[in-house]
């Protein structure tokens, strides 16, 4: 079969390369919406959706060459999807922003006035560790392992894990000191 | 016993790392993502995503993301070897895109909101009438990106180097009352397009493109659909087209 003239279109006008494009790239967007959204993504992809597609008319409109367009796309995503996530974060606590009970009715006073004396003393023992042990220990202590940090500060693993080992040695130290732990 | 002490550690830093108040900002998470933070910026993002919990979560899911790039079509640098230094500017391949002059921002957002909105309002035709043509979904969020649906076209031929004008054949997909045809530059310009009732196609021998490198993907159009956000695309398929016999 041979295609009928009227359906040949060459070359294709800006709406229609906007067409490919948006087809093209909208399961990129959706895929970033999903990673970096949070648990938030399915709220969030309409908006950013239309935020990206926004940015890239804008683009059009001023004529402006765009370089790698999948990168543009992509990083765009990124961007729209973190601020979309921190607006909804920000939704959520003014919409849950009332008066603050005194305290939690789970929360034991005596618990939590412990648990704040330790943080303090954490807070404390933390500020004499070396720069570099500080580093090593806040990531080791944040959850990252081992090849995020060497990724993370550009270490070697042998100094990532030297790092990490004797910061939190120096660290047990420093809190058994302030009697904290055994 | 020490990985005990470090999980108590560990809830009690929580505690701690959740009082920031500033974070960092979306161009940098946006350049974290595409591999384009040097050494020095990408070690000042990680050190505030260990103090706060907020990056901290952000800082996982923009790695993660990160590595999974290349396998969505996007161009990103390396991620850091053991030493973390990266040389400057971009390894990958410099191809621009020439925007074409546009009729202005009120036809991108009616060309948004057809092409995005109105699947969101359902489709003209009953529930029952519509076929179990995949769409884009949370759950298809997440799988690769360049293969297409279950219900997608198959295409057959050509692929690769083809000599001549191209004939285009593709596998059927069930519930299509049509086929959209699309030939595209390497820079995803299109070339030809067209709508095909049948499963095979061939560009008219006086509107033949130039010899070159080209990709082409064919779509279904579902039997109740008429918007073009419903096509279930197949993958691209990249041909080269060689000069024509003299």
């Amino acid at each position: 079969m041979t295609l009928p003239p009227e359906a040949v279109r060459a070359p294709a006008g800006p709406d229609a390369r906007f067409e490919v494009l948006v087809r093209q790239y909208q399961r990129l967007i959706d895929h970033v919406v999903v990673r970096v959204g949070g648990a938030e993504a399915g709220l969030l992809r309409d908006d950013v959706r239309q935020n990206v597609l926004l940015s890239i008319w804008n683009q059009i409109e001023h004529k402006q060459d765009i370089q790698h367009v999948a990168s543009y796309i992509y990083k765009a995503a990124v961007r729209e999807t973190i601020r979309a996530r921190r607006r909804e974060v920000e939704r959520r606590k003014r919409h849950e922003a009332g008066p603050a009970p005194l305290r939690r009715p789970s929360e034991d006073p005596h618990r939590a006035l412990v648990a704040r004396e330790e943080a303090q003393r954490l807070e404390a023992s933390l500020a004499e560790l070396s720069p570099e042990r500080l580093q090593a220990v806040r990531a080791h202590l944040a959850g990252f392992d081992v090849s995020e940090l060497m990724t993370g500060y550009g270490w070697s693993y042998q100094k990532a894990r030297n790092l990490v080992a004797r910061g939190m040695r120096d660290l047990r130290e420093a809190l058994r000191r302030r009697g904290v732990g055994g | 016993m020490v990985a005990e002490r470090d999980a108590e550690l560990r809830k009690l830093y929580a505690e701690i790392a959740t009082s920031s108040t500033s974070h960092v900002d979306e161009e940098a998470w946006a350049r974290l993502a595409a591999g384009e933070l040097d050494a020095a910026e990408q070690a000042r993002v990680f050190e505030h995503a260990t103090c706060c919990a907020e990056c901290g979560s952000l800082y996982g899911d923009v790695t993660a993301l990160r590595r999974e790039a290349p396998r969505l079509g996007v161009p990103v640098a390396a991620p850091e070897g053991a030493a973390g230094a990266r040389p400057a500017g971009r390894s990958w391949r410099a191809w621009r895109w020439r925007w074409l002059p546009t009729t202005g921002l009120a036809a991108a957002a009616a060309v948004i909101a057809a092409l995005w909105l109105r699947p969101h309002l359902g489709p003209p035709s009953s529930p029952e009438a519509r076929p179990s043509v995949a769409r884009p979904s949370d759950a298809s969020l997440t799988g690769e990106l360049r293969s297409g649906p279950a219900a997608a076209p198959v295409p057959v031929s050509p692929r690769g180097r083809t000599d001549g004008v191209p004939r285009f054949r593709w596998r059927a997909a069930p519930d299509a009352r049509a086929y959209r045809l699309e030939l595209l530059s390497q820079r995803s310009e299109v070339v030809w397009v067209g709508e095909i009732d049948g499963t095979e196609a061939a560009l008219p021998a006086d509107r033949a493109p130039a010899p070159g490198r080209y990709r082409w993907h064919v779509g279904a159009i579902p039997s109740w659909s008429r918007s073009p956000v419903d096509i279930v695309w197949s993958p691209l398929v990249d041909i080269e087209l060689a000069a024509a016999p003299r």
